[in-house]
């Protein structure tokens, strides 16, 4: 019985094992199904993850901002320093031959220019060769390899900025197809030579890796195909762990199955990190050509190609402007591979090895130089375009800026400032707000956020709202002017104290800024040496809704003080909106909008949107040119006259200027028959300065309009209007031969003047001329 | 006799020098009439005077460059070949390049009205009739306006 329990036990025994170890087979079956359905799940990830990437939207691409394109023709003005000057910023090389695009050659009056090949709005604009002559500020003669030019040229937009995704990466893509062979042949020889046979590893290039590692005891050699280069850099982080590396071979092998080595390629050239400008990262060759040659890609030498491969090893350790030998060394490696492998014959190896790096001094393009700029380009691209498309889908934005405008602005305000930095009351930091505009289409051509122009905070052209003091009196003459039975520049108004009182008890007493008073004056007189008194009389006279009706008509869309304390500037505006109410001014009574932006196209060049000039007629030609010449007689004669000290006399203009209480503000806005300029000085505390218009912000407008060759203000005269001639100090009509006598516009023959007789004529070819000139 | 003779040779020189000094003059009053001072290209001067008072209300236009008249004939070509885009676009190219000249908005009014926009094509007509340099192209202008 015990046995054969024993026996049973005995026979049990194998049974129990048995079925533990089917038991545990089972097990592992189950283990392994779990494990084979989760590598199926993941691989299943992964190829949805590496398809999903590379069939969707592949890089946030930038925006680019360019500057409006230098045009070049016989008569237009321009300035030959300045002219060098955009050449440097577009990093064209002074030289002694024209020798390749990008290079020019300056003797005397004489420019000689190799344009590059660009794209503009109009199309594409091929490489040739330009020859100016430039005398007195303008082109004189141009000529060119041309034979079917318009005679008219463009020179390629500087490229001002990005609007750049979170990322902050500047990149510029280019098809398989234009990918330079010489680029490719470097490519291959250093990275991945057997890249077009490889199906995304390969084994033997891994093998021979490990052996040249261990051998050397350190790694000296990678084994990843571009492909796996690519994933790394693609899809996964800079970790470095074997799931990575698993990870990695698989997608390699994924994305070869998918799709072919072409697109692969391409997509490697254009998302390799080669460089790094300021904060942001320089991704694809087509965009590191730009940063360290500023050429385009396709336009490269064979030791540029080569160059530009090596630096995939290291770009900040083989930095060519930074570690210039370090740089040459490398690429004179990719040179010999590529000789070793065939690619290249040894002269051409020598000979481009010999050959100097020819990296550009400094990187052709800063992020964001011009932030203020920049700033009101991404607010007015805000009305058509999302926040998103604008960082990410490569559009290319066409504005308006003038580099060369810009330039003497900043140069402008930097030096005046220093001078005014120190007549200035108050500890506050003394600040400005500038904006330039173009008289005849509302172009914003330069811009200044504060005295330091790369400066990416507080925008007080656009942002700082504040009093505008005596800006705000032409609405009010204007307001008169268009009632010509009633009011002439020549009619007399009154410049007297008066208080004048509120329903509830309040009272409002102006003074005149010298706390003097004028009496009877001519409204001219008014205007041009900005009597408080006088303009506030007139306002109350006029009423304030037709104040305001005209403030509303000359493009001021704020709500406005109900007060009459309106009457004297106690209205805050920003200078970009002082701009648009002087734009219509400067224009002769066309209410046009300020544009910073002329077009946007997409990354390959089709058009987007296009902001046309627009324009609407708001005041009458004759109320227009009346209120110019009023203002003209401030620069004159008035307030602004000291600008004359520096200007010449042949430039007319015409402008106001603006102080407010405490001298809190100097504000300055004055026209030529070309710019605009509307300036603003203060601090940001709203802090007395102790400066007024006159002191302030007119100099920096000065100082701004003598560097800038331009036309002075001609507006054609209304058939309406004649010139009468007045005594300048009692402001009765006299002879055009009387010593004290000055012209005055005048419209329409409703109003009679009181005569004056001559006190003294002066006889001869002066009253000849002047009778010849009237 | 010498004497006499010595007499008339500097009467003759004085002579001489007053026919130099009023030719002279004649050159310089001639050249003050010729260089009218209001439309040439002024920058980077310097001065001490303001505008001579009775310089204003004799300017007239700069010379408009041969390029802005190529471009219009383009702008033409295009709105005949109804590629409205490319003629506001060439014309608009023509604008900056000489923004005071009226032929530039009539032709911007004609492309607008080929685009029925009428409202715009007004207001460009009007700013032609603004900056209407000479009775031609005011009659131009105001016939623009009476037309559309």
């Amino acid at each position: 019985m015990a046995k054969s329990k024993q026996t049973k036990k005995a026979k049990a025994e194998p049974s129990k094992s048995k079925s533990q170890a089917t038991k545990s087979r089972s097990w592992l079956w189950k283990v392994l199904a779990v494990l084979f359905v989760f590598v199926f799940a993941w691989l299943i990830y992964l190829d949805a993850q590496v398809r999903y990437k590379f069939e969707g939207k592949r890089w946030a691409l930038p925006a680019q901002v360019l500057a409006r394109p230098l045009e070049l023709f016989e008569g237009q003005a321009l300035n030959i320093d300045n002219l060098e000057q955009e050449l440097a910023l577009l990093n064209y090389a002074k030289k002694a031959q024209l020798s390749a695009p990008g290079t020019y050659k300056r003797s005397a009056n004489q420019v000689q220019i190799f344009r590059r090949a660009h794209r503009t709005i109009d199309g594409s604009q091929q490489a040739l060769r330009l020859s100016l002559r430039i005398e007195g500020d303008v082109i004189t003669s141009l000529s060119t390899d041309d034979a079917k030019g318009q005679g008219i040229y463009t020179i390629e937009p500087y490229k001002i900025g990005g609007i750049y995704p979170k990322t902050r990466e500047e990149r510029e893509l280019i098809a398989y197809e234009n990918i330079p062979p010489g680029l490719v042949s470097a490519l291959l020889s250093t990275e991945d030579r057997d890249f077009f046979t490889h199906f995304g590893i390969a084994p033997l290039a891994i093998a021979r890796a490990m052996y040249s590692n261990v051998m050397a005891g350190r790694v000296v050699q990678g084994g990843s195909t571009l492909t796996q280069q690519l994933v790394k850099n693609f899809y996964l982080t800079r970790e470095r762990s074997i799931v990575r590396k698993i990870n990695e071979a698989f997608m390699a092998l994924m994305l070869e199955w998918h799709y072919s080595k072409e697109d692969i390629l391409e997509t490697y050239v254009n998302d390799i990190y080669l460089g790094q400008s300021g904060n942001t990262a320089v991704h694809g060759f087509a965009m590191a050509s730009r940063f360290y040659f500023a050429r385009n890609l396709e336009n490269l030498e064979l030791e540029q190609h080569a160059l530009l491969v090596g630096l995939l090893k290291g770009p900040s350790f083989y930095d060519p402007r930074r570690h210039p030998k370090r740089a040459t060394k490398r690429r004179n490696l990719v040179l010999s591979l590529m000789h070793e492998q065939n690619w290249i014959s040894r002269d051409a190896m020598l000979k481009a090895q010999s050959k100097e790096l020819g990296v550009t001094k400094k990187p052709s393009f800063k992020s964001n130089r011009y932030p203020a700029f920049i700033d009101l380009v991404k607010r007015q691209l805000r009305e058509d375009y999302d926040t998103e498309d604008l960082s990410s889908d490569g559009l290319r934005i066409y504005t308006t800026l003038d580099p060369q405008l810009q330039q003497n602005l900043e140069s402008a305000i930097a030096r005046e400032i220093k001078t005014l930095d120190k007549r200035k009351r108050g500890t506050g930091k003394l600040e400005t707000g500038a904006v330039i505009t173009a008289v005849g289409t509302g172009e914003v051509l330069a811009i200044m956020g504060g005295r330091d122009p790369r400066y990416q905070g507080f925008n007080r052209a656009l942002d700082a709202d504040r009093a505008v003091g005596s800006l705000i009196k032409p609405a009010i003459y204007l307001a008169a002017l268009e009632q010509p039975e009633q009011f002439q520049l020549a009619t007399k108004i009154t410049d007297e104290p008066f208080v004048l009182e509120f329903e509830n008890g309040d009272t409002w007493t102006p003074s005149n800024f010298d706390s003097e008073t004028h009496g009877e004056v001519a409204l001219v007189e008014a205007l041009a040496n900005s009597y408080n008194l006088a303009a506030a009389r007139l306002g109350l006279q006029l009423g304030m809704d037709r104040v305001r009706e005209s403030l509303r008509r000359l493009g001021v869309n704020e709500a406005l003080n109900p007060y009459p304390s309106l009457l004297l500037g106690a209205q805050a505006m920003t200078p970009f909106d002082v701009a648009k109410f002087y734009q219509t001014i400067a224009s002769n009574g066309f209410n046009m909008p300020l544009r910073a932006i002329r077009e946007v196209t997409d990354h390959q060049g089709n058009l987007l949107s296009r902001y046309h000039f627009n324009v609407e007629q708001v005041i009458s030609p004759e109320a227009s040119y009346l209120l110019q010449s009023g203002m003209q007689e401030v620069m004159r004669a008035g307030t602004g006259r000291s600008a004359y000290r520096t200007l010449p006399t042949q430039l007319l203009t015409a402008g106001k200027t603006g102080t407010t209480n405490d001298f809190r503000d100097s504000w300055f806005a004055g026209f030529s028959g070309d710019y605009l300029g509307v300036f603003w000085l203060g601090n940001d505390q709203n802090e007395s300065i102790g400066l007024t218009g006159s002191s302030g912000a007119l100099r920096l407008w000065t100082r701004f309009m003598s560097s800038v060759p331009q036309y002075p203000l001609a507006t054609p005269k209304p058939s309406d209007i004649d010139v009468l001639w007045f005594d300048q100090d009692s402001w009765n009509q006299t002879h055009a031969e009387c010593d004290n006598a000055q012209p005055l516009p005048i419209w329409g023959d409703a109003q009679k003047f009181e005569w004056q007789a001559c006190q003294k004529r002066t006889g001869g070819i002066k009253s000849w001329l002047r009778s010849w000139l009237q | 006799m010498s004497e006499a003779n010595g007499g008339n040779k500097i009467l003759v020189k004085i002579m001489a020098t007053v026919k130099a000094a009023f030719v002279f003059l004649a050159c310089l009053f001639i050249w003050a009439c010729s260089s009218a001072p209001t439309h040439t290209l002024v920058a980077k001067q310097e001065s001490a005077h303001s505008p001579a008072k009775d310089q204003r209300y004799t300017t007239k236009q700069p010379n408009i460059p041969s390029a802005v008249y190529a471009l219009i004939d383009q702008a033409q070509q295009a709105r005949e070949q109804d590629q409205m885009g490319g003629a506001l676009s060439l014309l608009e190219r023509a604008q900056r390049l000489a923004p005071n000249f009226s032929v530039v908005y009539l032709e911007l009014g004609h492309t607008y009205l080929a685009l029925n926009n009428h409202q715009r094509a007004k207001h460009m007509y009007l700013r032609a009739l603004s900056l209407a340099a000479n009775s031609s192209e005011r009659r131009n202008a105001q016939l623009a306006l009476q037309e559309q």
